[in-house]
């Protein structure tokens, strides 16, 4: 990771030599590690050391970008003019409103030493300890184990400078049994100091021996009580298809037109939090735009999307600091998500499902069926069990579901007090934290062989 | 740079690996997205990096670096060798490659008109003209026009004395058109496939082939006329299913389960296994006599095609579905010995900074005959459906459900009413037993598909699926949920 003194005179000096009207540049240097297992054999381990740069110039309203990953002055140089270029041959962007000017992020605990100096021995350990706890229960063990430690900065030429240094570890385990059935699970936190190995290991153990012997079940609309690694996976799909401004403005998202409207339960209330540690801090977007907190839905209503510079212009509303990379343009999406907790134990909730459904896992989720209905599907995956009389009974194959997520989330009837973070799979440093749902009525729509 | 990499193997195979190899690659992208006339994305993106794999005590370890010097050299060199080291601590290592001759070679794809090279100013005229053309239909309120070049440079050496150099071109692009109403309602149209477009290793000729803006009004109006068409109803019946859709059920259906490294587990945690496991290798029905399937990296301008892979193996046509038997995979010169076979050549890398997997190339249904007006008045009580619009299938590639953008409904050998929201679902090889007629080489074309994602951390290849038109009997197809 390139030292901070010098990437800021770096990025400083490229700032004050470009000859764009406006400039602004993004950079994010630092390493990636991850130790991949299956079948209780590390098979792939593999480090990188990298940093990528975004310039992206203004010639006025024309704007252009382009990426690059060297950080040498020359380089630097030639992406800023291919930016200008670019720029030059672009139509005008009538509502871009300059690059925002940003007053620095307030501190956020977002770095952790041991994870940024973890050594694929320690890495390797790990997993070993892992595999000793599934060959007590004759099981094997698949799944990852991810660090990075990154330095993040945005520059621009209004004035915003802005850099954190930052961390996270992700560890999934998958469980699978001489019969190939299956348990899974998973940790993420902002450092090592947080995945709790042998914990999330046992947790994949356990359900795999739980699911032994899945009896076919007739699939129609039931009860479930669904994990928070489900949940997240729904709420990131989500996170693509309707939280941002851009999909509000495209009527691509379920929100739009509904604000101030009820669109799901009321006791569901979703909010975007960058600084809220139960999370994983994100403390300024890719403007440099230090985050705000954003209530999506309160109370099952539809309140607001999130905003990058030019969807807030657009909308005469204050930008959020949600913007995405320039090189993209997918448009403003939330990275902290939180989900409001009931009072329940997962037990309690089980406990209030007469026949139906508990599902650790989906798998395979697509939300592009109707995204303005947000009709999804999906399967169940590595852990899908009876729930007769209050409690669990056996396991079950697994199921394809087919629902939308307007009636998941209008028909959750109790929820968990504890919550989970759940590293997203949106691909970047961010989380849905979120607890257990009891949802009445989910539509499955059809089965598979296992 | 490839002296330093050379050097490197030397001191590699001082030290007692089993093997090592090392690639530099310089890969460059440009991005062009306009949508109502407003250039959203216009981006170009330069990687350039090295990266070494090791296989030592029978396990491996890989790193890389964007810094091009002696040094990082060297550090990366001993960080691969470390990791590796580290790998054989759970495990035990095992690895066993298959024999391979040392290959010094130069591959260059074949183009005509360099993408890099068109004045960006041509290509956002076309981009105009198709935002145009489909805007012109009262109700399209998003049109949007799309075009992606890519462009890889790579050298591989490896401590067999192989040294290949490697130049790929890749270009393509597409038009997507979506109407709204005033309850809401939105549909979307596409040309030539949705999710921007079709691919081709090819130059700017191949994208210029595609001819975007003659299509963008009637992309346009048929976006229009879904809004206004039928729901499409829930019945058990023919499915006639175009190119554009078909190309990805082989994808998610016959290519994703051939991936040998997938059989052996090693994505079981992630995306999954596959149904197709070894034992079924020559004698499992995957499907109909009629079902032919070959992965074949060599077909000129696929979007999956190359000289060679990232293990330094020729690209190879293999027999994957032999008159509906199940006869071959995608292998690596890890997993190929574990069936007694050598490498098919299909590992595959996205950068310098990942390490290969294997991957689809061009997995390929062979055409039977006749045309799609043939099909379609050959089928007495059917749907036609075309371009996906969604897809999910299970973690061992057998329960599947896919969306589409379009249908219509065919009735004594005539399409007639169009109809929306189609989605059909399956069981893989009954769905593939049920396959009673596949159009001819008249109708066959390889789509290229530029978002093929694997692994972590995740990789995206560029894969293509030859394909004609086919027809399925009896199967599930739904409407609106």
């Amino acid at each position: 990771m390139i030292e901070k003194t010098k990437l800021s005179a770096l990025l400083s000096e490229a700032l004050r030599s470009s000859p764009a009207d406006e400039t602004e540049l993004v950079v994010w240097s630092g390493a990636n590690s991850l130790t991949r297992f299956a079948e209780s054999r590390i098979h792939q381990n593999v480090h990188e050391d990298n940093t990528y740069v975004t310039a992206r110039v203004a010639m006025g309203k024309r704007l252009g970008v382009t990426m690059t990953n060297s950080l040498s002055p020359a380089d630097l140089r030639s992406a800023l003019a291919r930016a200008i270029e670019v720029a030059k041959a672009s139509p005008e962007d009538p509502e871009f409103p300059g690059f925002p000017r940003s007053d620095p992020a307030p501190a956020a605990d977002t770095f952790s030493e041991a994870t940024a100096t973890m050594t694929a021995q320690q890495r390797a350990e790990a997993v070993g300890q892992a595999v000793e706890i599934a060959a007590q229960k004759n099981t094997t063990l698949s799944g990852a184990y991810r660090v990075s430690a990154f330095r993040f900065g945005v520059f621009n030429t209004s004035g915003t400078e802005q850099m954190y240094d930052g961390t996270d570890a992700a560890l999934s385990v998958f469980a699978t049994d001489a019969n190939k059935v299956n348990g899974a699970t998973s940790a993420y936190a902002k450092g090592i100091e947080g995945i709790d190995v042998a914990g999330t290991a046992q947790r994949a153990v356990d359900k795999c021996v739980a699911a032994a012997n899945p009896v076919s079940v007739d699939y129609a609309p039931m009860d479930i009580v669904v994990e928070p690694r489900a949940i997240a996976e729904v709420i990131s799909w989500l996170n693509f298809t309707a939280f941002g401004a851009k999909q509000v403005h495209e009527n691509m998202s379920f929100m739009a037109g509904r604000f101030g409207e009820k669109v799901m339960g009321e006791n569901i209330t979703l909010v975007d939090d960058a600084f809220d540690t139960a999370g994983i801090p994100v403390p300024f977007d890719y403007e440099g735009v230090t985050k705000k907190p954003v209530t999506l839905i309160e109370k099952g209503i539809a309140r607001s999307p999130v905003y990058d510079s030019i969807t807030a212009a657009k909308d005469g509303v204050e930008n959020t600091g949600h913007a995405g990379s320039a090189a993209f343009r997918g448009g403003p999406a939330p990275r902290n998500l939180f989900i409001t907790p009931g009072d329940k134990t997962r037990e309690e909730l089980i406990g209030l499902v007469d026949r139906g459904i508990f599902v650790s896992n989906f798998h395979y989720v697509n939300g592009l069926l109707d995204t303005r209905r947000a009709l999804f599907t999906g399967m169940t995956r590595a852990g899908t069990y009876l729930i007769e009389n209050g409690r669990i009974s056996k396991a079950v194959k697994n199921m394809r579901w087919t629902d939308t997520m307007m009636r998941f989330f209008s028909q959750v009837d109790a929820m968990t007090k504890d919550r989970e973070s759940i590293g997203a799979s949106w691909g970047a440093v961010g989380s849905v934290t979120t607890p257990a749902m009891l949802v009445r009525g989910f539509k499955f729509t059809g089965a598979t062989e296992f | 740079m490839k002296e330093l990499l050379k050097q490197a193997m030397d001191d590699l195979r001082s030290q007692g690996v089993e093997y090592a190899d090392a690639r530099r690659v310089v890969g460059t992208t440009e991005i062009l997205v306009m949508k109502n006339g407003k250039l959203e994305t216009a981006s170009v993106m330069e990687s350039r990096g090295f990266g070494i794999r090791v296989l030592a005590g029978g396990a491996w370890g890989f790193s890389s670096s964007s810094l091009q010097t002696p040094e990082a050299v060297r550090e990366v060199t001993a960080q691969a060798l470390a990791i590796a080291k580290a790998s054989a601590m759970v495990g035990g290592g095992g690895v066993v490659l298959d024999e391979r001759d040392a290959v010094v070679d130069r591959y260059e794809s074949g183009y005509d008109e360099d993408p890099f090279e068109v004045p960006l100013s041509d290509k956002l005229s076309i981009l105009a003209e198709c935002c145009a053309g489909m805007s012109r239909t009262d109700g399209v309120k998003l049109s949007t026009a799309s075009l992606m070049s890519f462009k890889n440079d790579k050298l591989f050496v490896s401590t067999d004395g192989s040294e290949i150099e490697q130049f790929i071109l890749e270009t393509g692009g597409g038009i997507a058109a979506t109407a709204m109403n005033d309850a809401g309602e939105r549909q979307t149209r596409s040309y030539p496939a949705s999710f921007r477009g079709d691919y081709a290793t090819r130059g700017f000729e191949f994208t210029r082939s595609l001819e975007l803006a003659a299509h963008a009004g009637q992309v346009g109006t048929e976006a229009l006329e879904l809004l206004n068409a039928d729901e499409c109803p829930a019945v058990h019946t023919d499915l006639i299913i175009g190119g554009t859709q078909l190309a990805l059920q082989v994808h998610e259906s016959c290519g994703h389960p051939i991936e040998l490294d997938r059989v052996f587990g090693t994505e079981a945690s992630y995306a999954g296994t596959s149904f197709l496991t070894t034992d079924k290798l020559g004698s499992f029905r995957y499907g109909s006599d009629i079902v032919n399937i070959v992965a074949d990296a060599t077909c000129e301008g696929g979007l999956g095609s190359f000289g060679y892979d990232d293990e330094g193996v020729p690209a190879q046509r293999t027999e994957i579905v032999t008159d509906g038997v199940f006869t071959g995979y995608l292998s690596s010169r890890e997993s190929a010995p574990k069936i007694g076979q050598k490498s098919s050549g299909t590992m595959r890398a996205d950068g310098w900074n990942r390490i290969p997997l294997v991957r689809m190339t061009n997995i390929n249904l062979l055409p039977g005959s006749g045309s799609l007006e043939d099909l379609i008045a050959d089928t007495d009580d059917g749907i036609f459906v075309d371009s996906n619009k969604s897809w999910s299938i299970d973690q061992r590639r057998i329960n599947f459900q896919f969306g589409c953008e379009i249908a219509w409904e065919i009735k004594n050998g005539k399409r007639t009413r169009m109809l929306k929201n189609p989605v059909y679902t399956g069981i893989t090889p009954e769905f593939w037993g049920s396959c009673d007629a596949i159009c001819g080489e008249e109708e066959w074309h390889i789509f290229g598909i530029p978002s093929c994602g694997k692994g972590e951390p995740g990789q995206t290849a560029h894969v293509g699926h030859g394909v004609a038109p086919a027809r399925f009997k009896n199967v599930e197809v739904g409407g609106k949920r």
